[in-house]
């Protein structure tokens, strides 16, 4: 029975091995409700292993887990009918239209026909799916990640896996999945994202573990970064130009070369405006105002190599 | 119960839905089977006929087996079905009645085609005075239906190569019947022991699948 907590993921100390590979070593991780969080590793770091105890399709050899308080690995079928799942493999039944496999996984968690009929007709049926008749073995690869998303998000589960689910999605499917993705975090719910794809990792995820020999390292600071953009003035130099910068940004300026470099938070594109209006009444000549490119690729990056940036 | 049946109605609905080759080949197959069991077997010897019904059923639930519980494994679509909602122990009581049920279909058309062709084993089973004799038969086969199924789904979460499911079954069968037969030669057994010794061998390939199916083995990757 599930206990009441307010973390909606909790993984203790868990270890699980293959034969005489270690895969996860003494991980621990908690996750709160309303939290995005991203995971990335090399491959074999032991993601989708992880994702997989979560899911008590594994069991841990020592240490125990704990998903809005079951623990996966008594497989208590209510327990899944409040996650969403989307995994290497889509499950769907080749020989079978799109809507009669959603109408059986409709049923399996106990999600009616009419609340399916809604939820499909209001979010999927202006997409590439929507309207398609065909057996689901003959669509493309990215319609089947559609409807894999389609099937996660069906009834509003409290909780998401996605091991790699932007795979193949053109960028219509794309805005699709973030927008779902954003309005179940609005409702309170927590996602767990694997991806290779970090652009999607930085869009979405409000936090970013990193998997490395079996350990998770958090990557401290990414929510910061996240919210708040790096953005580059090129003009010239004077001292009341800093002032002027910081007092609008609230926070420091460097100036490199011939540029200003600053993070700015909150309505971004006013402030911006704002602080470019006062530079040029007290006589800045600029020449170039833009978002600076993003360093979280070069964060993993140096983590992989040991460094610094995590 | 209510999730069992979605199992089995799910599982119709994709087999009713495959490659119509298929419902060529089962046609073929009972048509051929039902000649075989009218005809040669009692022709041979009416003592062993009932063989002809006992493998039938290896070749008839061995396949469905096969397509129900380690294609699933193999497309990798298992995963998805036991986080979907639905017990473990559902999806498998669902899977293994549905095979079941074909089987019996199937045996029931072979059995009704064997005797329009004249008569189960050489003898005549129509009218009341045969109706004994073919529920025997039929008690046979479902039992052997059920020892098939049960075993194939035991197989399907303990072998990592699914091409010996098929040859294991087989095995299976094959060692039940050898071993009736010769315990016949020493002891009056009759075909009831054997319908008796498939359904207690099949309950606890059940109740093996059972627990394997709520382990990590279920979803061990298949190798070839």
């Amino acid at each position: 029975m599930p206990q009441n907590i307010n973390t909606s993921i909790v993984a203790e100390n868990i270890s699980k091995s293959f034969g005489s590979k270690r895969v996860l070593d003494d991980l621990s991780l908690s996750l709160e409700p309303g939290q995005v969080f991203g995971l990335v590793g090399l491959n074999g770091a032991g993601k989708t292993t992880l994702i997989r105890l979560l899911l008590g399709l594994l069991n841990p050899d020592t240490g125990a887990c704990s998903v809005l308080g079951y623990n996966p690995s008594s497989h208590d079928r209510m327990y899944y009918r409040r996650v969403g799942v989307v995994l290497e493999h889509n499950g769907f039944f080749g020989n079978c239209t799109v809507s009669e496999n959603l109408s059986f996984y409709a049923q399996a968690r106990g999600v009616s026909a009419d609340a399916l009929q809604q939820y499909f007709s209001e979010y999927w049926a202006d997409t590439a799916i929507g309207k398609d008749t065909r057996k689901v073995k003959v669509l493309s690869r990215g319609q089947k990640m559609q409807c894999s998303l389609c099937r996660a998000f069906l009834g509003w589960p409290e909780v998401y896996f996605f091991d790699e689910p932007a795979v193949a999605l053109d960028l219509e499917a794309y805005d699709q999945f973030c927008a779902m993705v954003r309005k179940a975090q609005s409702g309170n719910a927590t996602i767990i994202i694997s991806s290779h794809q970090l652009d999607t990792i930085e869009e979405l995820c409000t936090s970013v573990g990193i998997m490395e020999k079996g350990k998770i390292s958090l990557l401290e600071d990414f929510a910061g970064k996240r919210y708040q953009e790096q953005w580059v003035i090129r003009s010239d130099y004077d001292v009341t130009y800093k002032a002027i910068i910081e007092d609008v940004c609230k926070s420091e300026a460097l100036y490199k070369e011939d540029h200003w470099e600053f993070c700015v938070g909150g309505d971004i594109q006013k402030m911006v405006s704002v602080m470019v209006t006062q530079l040029a009444a007290s006589g800045a000549s600029i020449f170039e105002v833009t978002p600076a490119k993003t360093d979280f690729r070069k964060s993993i990056r140096k983590f992989y190599d040991g460094g610094a940036g995590v | 119960m209510k999730d069992i049946a979605l199992i089995i109605k799910n599982e119709w609905t994709c087999f009713v839905k495959s490659e119509k080759g298929i419902f060529v080949i089962y046609g073929v197959l009972v048509l051929a089977w039902s000649f075989l069991l009218s005809h040669n077997a009692g022709a041979v010897s009416s003592e062993t006929g009932y063989l002809w019904l006992v493998f039938f059923s290896v070749i008839v639930s061995g396949n469905f087996a096969n397509t129900t519980f380690v294609s699933e494994r193999m497309s990798g679509s298992l995963e998805i079905l036991l986080t979907s909602g639905i017990s473990r122990s559902a999806i498998l009581s669902g899977k293994i009645l549905f095979v079941m049920g074909m089987s019996g279909f199937m045996g029931v058309v072979c059995f009704g085609t064997a005797s329009g062709f004249g008569g189960l084993q050489g003898k005549e089973i129509t009218g009341l005075a045969g109706a004994p004799a073919a529920a025997k038969e039929l008690m046979l086969y479902c039992a052997a239906c059920f020892m098939n199924a049960s075993c194939g789904a035991w197989l399907s979460v303990r072998i990592t190569n699914p091409r010996l499911l098929h040859f294991i079954n087989l095995f299976v069968l094959g060692v039940i019947v050898i071993l009736h037969s010769v315990l016949s030669y020493f002891i009056a057994l009759t075909l009831w022991s054997l319908v008796f010794a498939l359904v207690v061998l099949g309950a606890v390939f059940y109740f093996r699948a059972q627990r394997d199916f709520r382990t990590e083995r279920v979803i061990q990757p298949v190798v070839y």
